[in-house]
């Protein structure tokens, strides 16, 4: 019962954490900074071209 | 796609190890002997065909914004359930996998193969992708621990891992020759960058072939 | 003290964790083309790894192990240290420009970085307590910053001599590591 409530608590944390980081804008100047890993398939990383395709859907 | 090229994609074209270049944490420092390649092996391909199953069931489902962290604890979970079952079945190749089991969860195939083709096809056609990608990732980590295990003790030795004193075949070619740096770490880099030297050069050959043909049309 | 001192060599040098365990190796060859962007990297890395290991050490025995929900450390660790990479990507973007164009670009790529789960799984396998766990987890990073520094000055050099077809790219690169753990085994039997 613990574990249900320790594990669904976690993972509102992180959504509510990921979601506030996906809001933020970056400050100026950041705004195209690649760091040369473009054709990458780490789809977890935020730079990758999946997260910016996903959202001019 | 058939599904026969979906399959065979992930063996030859798309080999996550040898192309893709994903995962290579693991394939890496579990490819010393050739038993611990394949449990490896087994135990991503479990991870991979469930958990891409499972994520193509859901996909109508799980909203567009936060896909990666239901991915993430899908993913997690699984691999914790597949470490508990090699924990309880097969305790030798359990102890000498480690923690790498559990780095599976970090291993950039599972969730590349969620985020690339799960998440947009059928449960069917996910499953395939996902055995697949987990074939080729078996016989890419195989290949490196015949050639470690080979040249670094001079002989393959395969046990059963559901009971680690039965031997499964063994034979041995040269012991006195042995080269035991190929079971450390620089043997790994090593057989490994020269594995990938061997298709860089068959892929350059290719192209100049086709090149070639192309410019004498 | 002396304790704390071995168990930083021995975990920077002699078990260095990209050389000898393996851990780190898809930014060894993705970010290591440039050695500002190796330092850089190698900086976000020690501070992720170095509050993950503290955060999820403190998580596991005052939470985890009261309850008796010890088997679910695995995904406690994975959701606790993509949270704190989101929370502290957003906080430099709100506070630090500066900080978050140096170093806050390479925060995504670290959170599914075999290093950081790594890590926090090993500090409780082999039972540290706080402090050991936090010099463990800076040893780790330490060691990784210098090796990343010193595979990108190799790799620049690399791009400009002659280097046969074959092993273009990535094969090369993989022989230079090769070198280096080679190199790293010497200090085998240091502590």
């Amino acid at each position: 019962m613990e574990a249900c409530i320790w594990l669904v608590g976690l993972l509102f944390l992180y959504i509510g954490l990921y979601i506030w980081n996906k809001k933020t804008p970056k400050p100026e100047g950041c705004q195209n900074i690649t760091i040369g890993c473009d054709g990458c398939q780490l789809y977890d990383c935020t730079h990758n071209h999946v997260h910016k395709e996903g959202e001019s859907n | 796609m058939s599904k026969l090229t979906i399959l065979k994609k992930g063996i030859f074209d798309e080999n996550p190890i040898f192309v893709l270049l994903l995962g290579l944490c693991s394939s890496l420092a579990i490819t010393t002997t050739l038993s611990q390649a394949i449990g490896m092996g087994v135990a991503v391909i479990a991870v991979l065909t469930s958990s891409n199953m499972i994520i193509s069931l859901l996909r109508k489902i799980i909203p567009e914004e936060i896909r990666i962290p239901i991915y993430i604890v899908i993913i997690a979970t699984l691999v914790k359930c597949v470490q508990m079952l090699m924990n309880a079945y097969t305790p030798e190749l359990y102890d000498s996998l480690g923690v790498f089991i559990a780095l599976i969860v970090v291993n950039c195939i599972i969730l590349g193969r969620a985020e690339a083709f799960a998440s947009k096809n059928s449960v069917i056609d996910s499953a395939l992708d996902g055995i697949g990608m987990g074939i080729g990732y078996t016989i890419a980590i195989s290949c490196i621990a015949i050639v470690r295990e080979l040249i670094g003790t001079g002989g393959i030795t395969l046990t059963n891992p559901f009971d680690a004193s039965q031997v499964l075949f063994t034979f041995s070619i040269f012991k006195e020759y042995a080269i035991t740096l190929f079971t450390q770490p620089a043997g790994a880099f090593l057989t490994f960058g020269c594995i990938m030297a061997v298709i860089q050069t068959f892929k350059i050959k290719k192209e100049e072939k086709n090149k070639a043909k192309e410019g004498g049309k | 003290m002396f304790n704390l001192f071995t168990l930083f060599v021995s975990l920077s040098l002699v078990n260095n964790i990209v050389l000898n365990r393996f851990y780190a190796i898809c930014p060894l060859l993705g970010v290591s083309k440039k050695s500002e962007n190796a330092l850089n990297m190698g900086y976000a890395v020690t501070f992720v790894i170095v509050v993950s290991a503290i955060i999820t050490h403190i998580l596991y025995y005052q939470v985890l192990l009261p309850l008796g929900i010890e088997y679910l450390d695995l995904i406690t660790f994975i959701l606790v240290i993509a949270a704190l990479v989101q929370f502290v990507e957003m906080f430099l973007k709100k506070t630090s420009p500066t900080i978050y164009k140096a170093m806050g670009v390479y925060l995504p790529l670290i959170t599914t970085n075999c290093a950081v789960l790594g890590v926090a799984l090993d500090n409780i396998t082999a039972g540290y307590t706080l402090i050991e766990a936090a010099v463990a987890a800076f040893a780790v990073s330490v060691g990784f910053t210098v090796v990343i520094y010193l595979f990108s000055t190799i790799r620049e050099r690399l791009e400009i001599n002659l280097v046969p077809k074959g092993f273009k790219g990535i094969p090369i690169s993989l022989i230079t590591a090769a070198l280096m753990a080679c190199a790293m085994a010497g200090f085998a039997g240091l502590v």
